[in-house]
Formats: structure tokens, sequence, C-alpha cells
């Protein structure tokens, strides 16, 4: 198990260090020059104070060397700053994490529930009426693009009937109430949830299905055990193995979704941030989001494959057994 | 009506399949009385294994089709309900089936197994099932019982999960126990261990029996009678001895002479033992 | 005896699909679904109202029995513009999963032919990239550019091969390890012949299941980032172009702009899915009726 583990997190550093280059490539790949940047504008500036800021910066350093150093700042939290307003990366990217983490941890929690609940249903009674409302619903949240349901969300119940606030955090100059931040992430928790939910459902069903006919539940069954310690002691454990898995796996997808609704909703959060810093060129913030968002992923799928690992006997006792 | 506990009239299974409707069982009738051992023999695909599923309700509704009746100590079986099987399942007929270590649960020790049914159906306690766990894996002869408690099936050896399977049923008390292919998926030494074994449970315990197999030397040894089956089919019934000695149906015959010659030799002597 | 028996096998796994497809009630649908949507698009521009005249005497008005879909604003037929953004929509979904085929197919062929340590490399680099969402990559590209159909494309294709490699990278590596592939070996053909042979008829079916379903996420993809105009530049209708440019005014009520050209995305997609599914059902075996 601790191997397991062990070996795991090995497998996670040239992970890390593969997106560390892809963000050392967006620094790099920023058109204009840096040095010219920070005096305003290459007219203001001799050759020779040109070369001398370049030197300080370590410009003119090979790329690994800058690449090494990069690194040792990003390392520090030094993750330089915005190149128009000057505003410190990662001070914004801190503040727009917290929001992100904030929609995307109660869609999580929500897709992670109802995908359990609706996918059993469905699978435990395999080609039942129940079972084609789940699936065609499924198959539905797959091709919806979420930036569209966002949209017509908004033109129903913010437009239409006023119900619901369709964009920010909360209300500019209110109070800050609970509520009102409550009203607020209801859209955009809404579309994300419907639009991703999917996936996870048909997962559930198909696995529910395929323990169902395993013999151990026949086996169980047929020692007259009740459906309740069937479903919770034998079906789930075995079922939900694959689905902690795929709740790391997915958690690309589900970040997807949530840029484009952020984006739609004017939600404060990392996607709004990046897709605004794509549109405005400003690629630290971009290389910012990327740093984040991927060791965010990264960690995820960590944590699923050892909560899986902790769950599975056969890993749990392999280390006694070597 | 007190002797038989089971008693099959004119059982029909039906599978649906995308090619067509299957009949795995067609119009089988047999009895199985109180203490005795009946061996359903077949080639695999025969449907012995329908017949033994129809007994528990196992077969499912969504894809098969089940009719004729089915009594078990007088009371029908066809049309009861979940909770009216729940009394019957485990409890008044017991079962062990083929590849011992898939029926068990690969999240849970063997303790645990023997846990559950014990609480359900006697509302014991954990240490009360513990020591009714080590009573039943000490009646199959289980080697280090303790260890196995808490052991995984992927722990144990074949032969040793299919003994843990045994107690498991065994420790429900049934009237009735159906061995579904008890044997097959076992390496050779261990399949003559639990053949042994379930000669010695069945004089000390004085169970009805339904042993489930295509191989004939296990139903040699096992059964007092003995059904043939094929196609779905029951082509010859019989006592065992008189059967395997003179078989009277074409398909019999072609059944033991493919068996003779390989390695049941030992076990046909048994059946002279039993005899 | 045994070519022919290869060469049976292998039209039999091709005919299959088809006629499994057939009888599958919702991939029917699907199909029948996707044809007349690719009709309309190739054809209605043609024929129906021009897409690009606009009337200072119709912005903003709902639908009608003149404009189907409503107009947009700047008093264009939105019907008209819906099909002609359809054509362009599946115009880059199919050529960017052509590409992404392509470029799937060499690194699977690459990762599951070649050494070991090769292929595990090339499996860290495909886990890597998958952990990267999709959005966030392709803006990535998208945004180091000047938009434009071609190069939409290729981002979709950057993001969209993985699929493929993985399918083509398994099969080689149950291919190879086949007896009549080891048997060949030994008997001194080529590996590579080998597996040209063999390998098309073996990975047509999942292969085609992985491409269809991915055509699906390429429309969405394309439209999502065209919404954000970071695909299709802006004077050309796509759907997702339509959408960018019906926000602002189904912000103001007219819910139209932003109804139909979605409604026609998820229609697509739905009925491609539905295709993908009967593609995916007909390979399995467990599949049983109900009596």
């Amino acid at each position: 198990m601790l191997r397991f583990i062990a070996t795991r997190i090995a497998g996670v550093v040239p992970q890390l260090l593969l997106v560390s280059l892809l963000a050392f490539g967006i620094v790099k790949a920023a058109p204009g020059d840096p040095v010219a940047s920070l005096a305003g504008g290459v007219e203001f500036m001799s050759a020779a104070d040109h070369a001398r800021v370049s030197h300080n910066l370590g410009l003119d350093q090979p790329l690994p060397v800058q690449y090494g150093r990069w690194l040792a700042r990003m390392l520090q939290g030094d993750w330089g700053s915005s190149l128009k307003d000057g505003r410190p990366v990662f001070e914004v990217v801190a503040r727009a994490l917290g929001y992100s983490l904030l929609l995307v941890g109660i869609v999580w929690t929500l897709i992670i529930v109802t995908g359990i609940v609706l996918g059993y249903l469905a699978g435990s009674a395999p080609e039942s009426r129940r079972d084609t409302v789940i699936s065609g619903f499924a198959a539905l949240s797959f091709a919806v693009p979420p930036f569209w349901l966002g949209l017509m969300l908004i033109v129903v119940f913010s437009v239409g009937l006023g119900l619901l606030p369709a964009s920010g955090s909360a209300r500019i100059g209110g109070s800050g109430s609970l509520i009102d931040r409550a009203a607020h992430l209801v859209l955009p928790v809404a579309t994300l949830l419907l639009t991703q939910l999917g996936p996870y459902i048909r997962l559930v069903r198909s696995s529910v299905r395929d323990t169902l006919s395993a013999g151990f539940v026949r086996a169980a069954r047929a020692r007259g055990l009740s459906r309740r310690t069937l479903v919770r002691r034998y079906i789930l454990p075995n079922a939900l193995t694959p689905f902690i898995t795929w709740a790391g796996l997915s958690l690309p997808l589900l970040i997807s979704g949530a840029f484009v609704v952020e984006w739609v909703f004017s939600w404060p959060g990392l996607g709004r941030l990046f897709l605004q810093s794509a549109m405005s060129r400003e690629y630290p913030f971009l290389m910012g989001c990327v740093v984040v968002v991927c060791t965010l992923v990264i960690a995820g799928n960590l944590l699923a494959d050892c909560l899986v690992a902790a769950l599975n006997p056969k890993l749990r006792r392999s280390h006694a057994g070597e | 009506m007190s002797i038989s506990v089971i008693e099959i009239r004119g059982l029909c299974v039906d599978y649906a399949l995308a090619s067509g409707v299957l009949r795995a069982v067609d119009d089988v009738s047999f009895t199985l009385s109180r203490q005795e051992v009946l061996g359903i023999a077949g080639e695999s695909g025969s449907g012995k294994s329908s017949i033994a599923l129809a007994l528990l309700g196992l077969l499912d509704s969504t894809d098969s089709r089940t009719r004729g009746s089915v009594d078990f100590d007088g009371q029908s079986l066809i049309g009861l309900d979940e909770a009216g099987w729940r009394g019957i399942r485990g409890r008044r007929i017991g079962a062990v089936f083929q590849s011992p270590r898939e029926c068990f649960n690969p999240t849970m020790t063997i303790g645990q197994h023997f846990e559950d049914a014990l609480r359900e159906h006697f509302g014991l306690s954990r240490q009360l099932a513990t020591t009714r766990t080590l009573e039943a894996l000490e009646r199959v002869r289980m080697p280090r019982a303790r260890e196995v408690i808490g052991s995984y099936a992927f722990e144990l050896s074949g032969g040793m999960c299919q003994r843990a399977a045994l107690a498991l049923a065994l420790v429900l008390e049934p009237a009735v126990l159906i061995a579904d292919e008890p044997t097959a998926s076992l390496d050779l030494l261990a399949q003559v261990d639990i053949a042994r074994l379930l000669a010695e449970l069945r004089t000390e315990l004085g169970l009805a029996m339904l042993v489930i197999s295509h191989d004939l030397g296990l139903i040699g040894r096992l059964a007092d009678r003995v059904a043939i089956m094929h196609k779905g089919r029951i082509v010859e019934t019989g006592p065992t001895v008189q059967v395997f000695r003179e078989p009277t149906d074409a398909y019999t015959r072609e059944l033991l002479a493919a068996c003779r010659p390989a390695s049941t030799r030992s076990s046909m002597s048994g059946t002279g033992a039993t005899a | 005896m045994s070519e022919d028996l290869s060469t049976w096998a292998s039209r039999e796994y091709r005919a299959l699909p088809w006629v499994a497809l057939l009888q599958h009630r919702l991939a029917f649908f699907g199909l029948m679904l996707l044809l007349v949507m690719v009709l309309l698009s190739i054809f209605g521009p043609w024929f129906g109202q021009d897409p690009d005249a606009a009337d200072a005497a119709t912005i903003d008005q709902a639908p009608s029995g003149t404009h189907l879909f409503g107009t947009d604003h700047l008093g264009r037929d939105l019907f008209a513009r819906v099909l002609l953004g359809g054509r362009l929509s599946m115009q880059v979904g199919v050529f960017a999963i052509l590409i992404a085929a392509v470029l799937g197919g060499l690194y699977g062929l690459v990762s599951g032919l070649g050494p070991r340590w090769l292929d595990h490399l090339m499996m860290q680099l495909l886990d890597t990239l998958l952990s990267i969402p999709v959005i966030l990559f392709a803006v990535l590209i998208q945004a180091t550019g000047e938009p434009g159909v071609l190069r939409l494309s290729i981002a979709i294709a950057l993001v969209s091969w993985m699929g493929v490699a993985r399918i083509v990278r398994t099969e080689c590596q149950q291919l190879m390890r086949t007896d009549f592939v080891l048997a060949s070996i030994a008997s001194g053909s080529g590996a590579l012949q080998l597996v040209a042979r063999h390998l098309l008829p073996n990975i047509a079916r999942p292969l085609l299941v992985v491409l269809t379903v991915s055509i699906g996420q390429a429309l969405i993809l394309e439209a999502t980032l065209s919404f954000l105009n970071l695909g299709v530049p802006a004077n050309i209708p796509s759907w997702g172009n339509l959408l960018g440019s019906g926000m602002r005014a189904a912000l103001s009520g007219a819910w139209w702009a932003v109804l139909f050209p979605g409604l026609a995305i998820v229609l697509a997609v739905v009925a491609i899915n539905f295709i993908g599914d009967g593609l995916r059902d007909a390979a399995d075996p467990r599949r049983r009726l109900r009596l």
C-alpha cells in the first residue's frame, strides 16, 4: 500500500515537470520584448540600458538556466505581474481560485451524490422505464453545450421571470448577505450540474449492472440477505470503485465546463480570469491559471487513486505479502 | 407428502436471447426426499444450473420465464414475494456454486460474510456470530479457522474457498443443500477433498442434497439417485448404481462411455462402495 | 485457407455495423436526423432566404411565418443563418476529427509497436495531456494566433486525438500477442505488413465509435470557442458565432437569437451520440431482447 502510494507519487513528478514546461513556454511565447515593456517601450531605452536590464533579468542566459531560475521563483510564490497594470499574478490567481473552488466544490459534491443515486436507480432496473428516463437524461446532458444552457437559463430565469441574478458573485453595493450570495450561485451551479452529470450516471449505471451479475451478489442473494444489506455491503462498495477513479479523472472535464460557465455568469473565478487573459493576451495570468489548474487536476487524480488503493483490500494487504 | 422436501412438476425455463428464445429447461419433474442425495448430471448447457436458480428464485424476470410447479415442504415457491423468498433462501435451501472465490465479496473478509448471514437470519451479535462461524468452519475441517475468518477470498486457495462457502451455507442450518458444480473450477486434489467432505457431511448431518455436476465420478460417489439431463430434458432417472450399470438411454450410454476411460476410474469404484 | 478465413472475417466485420445500426432504433433515428440536418445545411442556403441580407425594417423580430427562427440585430433571417452556420460547424467538426484520427493513429501505432520504454514514456505523456482541461488547452492554442477556420480545426484536433491513440495502441499490442501474428513473425513475415492487413478490420468498430462521439464533442468545442470569440472569425456564421452575437439580443429579451442555434447543436450532437451508441451496442454480445 505504502509502496503503491510511493510509486504513484513518483509518477506525479514528471507530470508536474511537464506542466511547468508548458507554463514556461507560455511565458516565453509572450509577444513583444519583455525588457522594453518594463520601460514602457523600446524608444525610451538605450542599447546599453537594454543589455544591462536583460542581464539583470537573466534574459541573456541560455534557456535551461532561465527555466531553472523561473522555476525557483515560482516555487517561492513570485509569479510575476501583469504586463498591463502591474497586478501581482499570485494574489490575483489565488483570489480567483477561491471563487472557482467554491463553485466547482459545490457542483462536484452534488454530481457525486446525484450521479450515484441516479446511476444506481437506472442500473438496478435495466431497460425499465425508470432506466430509460434516466439514461435519456444522461444522453441529453452529454449533448448540451454548458455555455448555451447557461444562456438559456439566464434568458428564462433572469430576463424572463426576473427570479435569479444572472451575473457576478454578489449584488454590487449590496449587503453581501448569505442569501444574496446563494442566489448568485443557483444558475451557475444548475448549469454545470445538468451538463456534466451524464458521464457520471452512465458510469455508475454500467458498473452497477456489472456488479449485479457478479457471482458474489448471486451467492449473497442465495443466502437470503435483505435488499438493504445487499446494496450497502455488496453492490455499492464494488460498483463505486471505478466511480472514485472517474471522479478524479473527470476533473479536467468539470473544469472545462466550469471555465465557460464562469464566463457566461461573470463568476469571478479562474475560468473567467483565464478567458479574459486569453482575450487581452495577458500571458503571466494565463501561465498562473495553467499551473494552478493542472496541479489541482494532478492532485485530484492522486487522491482518487490513493482512496481506491485504501479501499481495495488486495492493495492494502500487498505490502504484508511482499 | 412429508417425505419429499422438494417436488418439481413440469418445470420449464425460457431465456430471451438476441437470436431468439432458448428453452433451457424443458418439462422437468423430480422429487427430493429427506436425507436423500439426488444427482443431476449432464454436459454444460444442458440446463442443470437453471434448475438450481429456479429453486432459489434467482432467475432474472426481465429476460427469463419460468413455468411449472416448484414445491418446498408442501409450500409452493412459484409466485413467492421477496420477503417470502428471504425465509427460504439460505435458511431452508442453502447453496454452493462453481468458482467459489467469486462467490465472496472482494471487499469483505470471509468472517464478515458469516456475520451478515447470521445477523439477518438469527439476529446474532458479532461475538455470537464469531463463535458460530468457528464451529461451522471446523465442521468443514477448515485448517487455521481463526485466521480464515479475517482473510479475504483472494488470500485463500480455491479448495479453501469452497470449504468456506460450504460452511457459510451450512451455518444457516438449511434443510436442503444445492451444490451446483461444487468441484468444477478446482484443481484435482481439491476436487477429491471437496467430494470426500461432501460425502462425510452428508452422513454426519443427514442433509438432503441436490448435486448438480457434469462430473459423473462426483455424482456416482455422492448420489442415491441420478437424473441425466440432455438439452433441457431429463432423459433417464433412477438409482445411481442401476443407471450407471445398466443405462437404458442412448445419451446416458454416450455420457458414461465418455467418462469412464478418463480421470474418474477411481471415483467409479467409489460408486460400488456407496452401493 | 487461412487467407480466405481472415478476409471473410474482415468482410463480416465491416458489413455488420451497418446492419446492426439500421436495426438499432435510436441509431436509426440519429442517422436520419443527421442526414436531414446535413442535407439542409448543404442545400438549404441555396433555396431559402439570403442569410446575409440585412434589413433595417426587420431587426430583432420574433419567429413568424416569414422568419421561422426570427431575425437578428441586423434584421437577417436566422433560419437561413442557422443552416449556413451548420455548414461551417460540421465542416470544422469533421475536418478536425480527421486530423485527430491521423495524429492519434500515428501516435498509437508508434506506441503500440515500439519498444516498451518508448510506450511507457508516450503513455505517460498522454496521461499528462489528458489531465489538462480541453478548454484551457484549446484556448491557449487559439490565443497565440489569429482566429481562422483551419487554425480552429487544428486546435480542436490537437485536443481530441488522445482517445484514438489509446485504442490504436491497445489493439496493436493485443494483435501482436495473437497466435497468427506470432506464427507469421516466426515464419519470417514482416510485422508491419501483418499489422496493416489485420489491424484495420479489428480496429474498425471501436475506432468508429470513438470518432463518431468525438465529432459531437468537436461540434460543442467549435461552438464554445467561437462563442468566446476565439474560434471562427466573427464575420463567418457558425453555430458558435451565431450564439456569440445573439447573446446581447437575448439578454434584452430576443430569446430566439440563442435558442435556435443552440438547439441545432444539441440535435446534431444527440444524433451523433445515438449513432455512436448504436455502433457500440452492435459490438456488445451481451445484448438481449426482452420477452
